[in-house]
């Protein structure tokens, strides 16, 4: 049973009619942190509703998963929105990066749903304008900022969604988020450890100034 | 007039795209639209080529061309939101643009399903578009991005033979002219591409 306290239904704009047809036609489905959601190799045919926890999204490079954004119960909440306009797949992937909890609509009462609900409609051009714009500002970054600046960004970005100061990552990790190598990576981050801007211990890297 | 739109639109919705928006015509060189501008308005590429540049962390990054061919939205990614535009279109050849309102491409979206199904389809070319070029960043060593870069003009120009400016390569692909110009020594050498004073040959 959805929680009726969860971020999803906390949601203000979203028509209460739509919370009640979720929850009689979803299919639920629970994550643990790591699980793979979807890969470009099992995309789905439904559109997922985020009602906990928060998702990676890679995209498949030289057999590294690059970075591309994250997306969360509380404001970024549909899954697979870029193939809700695609017919064509893109090779990306959804990893829970907490624990998540997530409602599944096929596509086709997901299209129906779009013109009963006008702030589903609204809510799904935003989502899909503010990842595109993730993915076009990580485009840009590639070539305009040095490895430093972008794993910074990376971190920070990671420990806002995640809500924590503190992050459990590995060096090769990084180095795969970011198509990088763990080497550099690993001299990116006495580079920021030295300017003070993180903190490293065993597997854990703290961001200073977090708050 | 009417060949300009895709079959599937109906005489009903031609009728309103014409009557509600208006044609302008570009010259080479020209800007049809800039990155940072919020405007109200959607442009229907319907005749000629233009450049597709990104506008991010004030730069500008090549993506791509596109022809003027099948009524092509150009800033579909913004098309029915008001955010704040994310490419400018340089024209190459003269070109023929339909201006429409956004309020009227909404309003078609809404009452005219293969509109609607017209302007999702540019949307997806727009974002495999995005892809690709993220994916060859990410892959591609520079001599593999130069050459593709090449033959994707050439593509376009529809001719072997293009005109080329090491500065523009440069500013392209983001890399020093001086590694450009290394590169296309190194493609000559490689007998895949032959250079004259002002033109590359692709072989």
């Amino acid at each position: 049973m959805l929680h009726p306290t969860s971020d999803l239904f906390n949601h203000t704009i979203i028509e209460q009619d739509f919370k009640h047809v979720l929850l009689k036609y979803g299919n639920k489905q629970c994550f643990t942190q790591n699980n793979i959601i979807l890969s470009p190799y099992n995309s789905s045919s439904h559109i997922g509703f985020i009602t906990k926890g928060v998702i990676k999204v890679t995209f498949q490079a030289s057999e590294k998963e690059f970075f591309l954004f994250y997306l969360n119960a509380k404001n970024n909440f549909i899954i697979n929105d870029i193939n809700i306009m695609l017919e064509t797949p893109l090779h990306v992937s959804y990893t829970a990066a907490t624990d998540v909890k997530i409602y599944w609509v096929p596509k086709s009462l997901f299209d129906k749903w779009i013109t009963d609900f006008p702030m589903l409609k609204n809510l799904c051009l935003l989502t899909a304008q503010a990842n595109l714009d993730s993915i076009l500002e990580k485009l840009a970054s590639v070539n305009s900022f040095v490895l430093k600046d972008r794993l910074f960004n990376f971190l920070r970005e990671s420990a806002l969604q995640l809500e924590t100061d503190t992050l459990k990552i590995l060096t090769k990790t990084l180095a795969n988020n970011l198509n990088s190598s763990s080497q550099s990576i690993s001299r990116a981050l006495n580079q920021l450890e030295k300017e003070l801007k993180i903190q490293r211990s065993h597997k854990k890297i703290t961001i200073c100034n977090y708050y | 007039m009417l060949n300009y739109f895709p079959l599937l639109f109906p005489d009903e919705l031609i009728q309103k795209l014409t009557s509600k928006g208006y044609y302008k015509y570009y010259l080479p060189g020209d800007i049809i639209l800039t990155g940072k501008q919020t405007p109200d308005l959607n442009f229907f590429l319907i005749d000629g080529l233009v450049k597709i540049y990104l506008e991010k962390i004030d730069k500008k990054f090549f993506i791509s061309y596109q022809k003027g061919h099948d009524f092509c939205l150009l800033n579909s990614s913004s098309a029915l939101s008001s955010y704040a535009e994310n490419f400018s279109f340089k024209v190459i050849h003269p070109s023929k643009v339909l201006i429409l309102s956004k309020r009227h491409v909404f309003d078609y979206c809404h009452h005219f399903p293969s509109f609607r199904k017209h302007i999702f389809d540019c949307y997806q070319r727009e974002y495999l578009m995005i892809m690709d070029n993220l994916k060859n960043k990410l892959n591609t060593p520079l001599l593999n991005h130069l050459f593709n870069y090449l033959k994707m003009k050439s593509i376009f120009l529809n001719d072997h033979k293009i005109p080329y400016s090491i500065l523009e390569i440069s500013e392209d692909l983001q890399f020093s002219k001086k590694s450009i110009s290394k590169g296309l020594s190194q493609l000559e050498q490689q007998k895949k591409i032959v250079r004259n004073i002002n033109t590359i040959t692709i072989l």
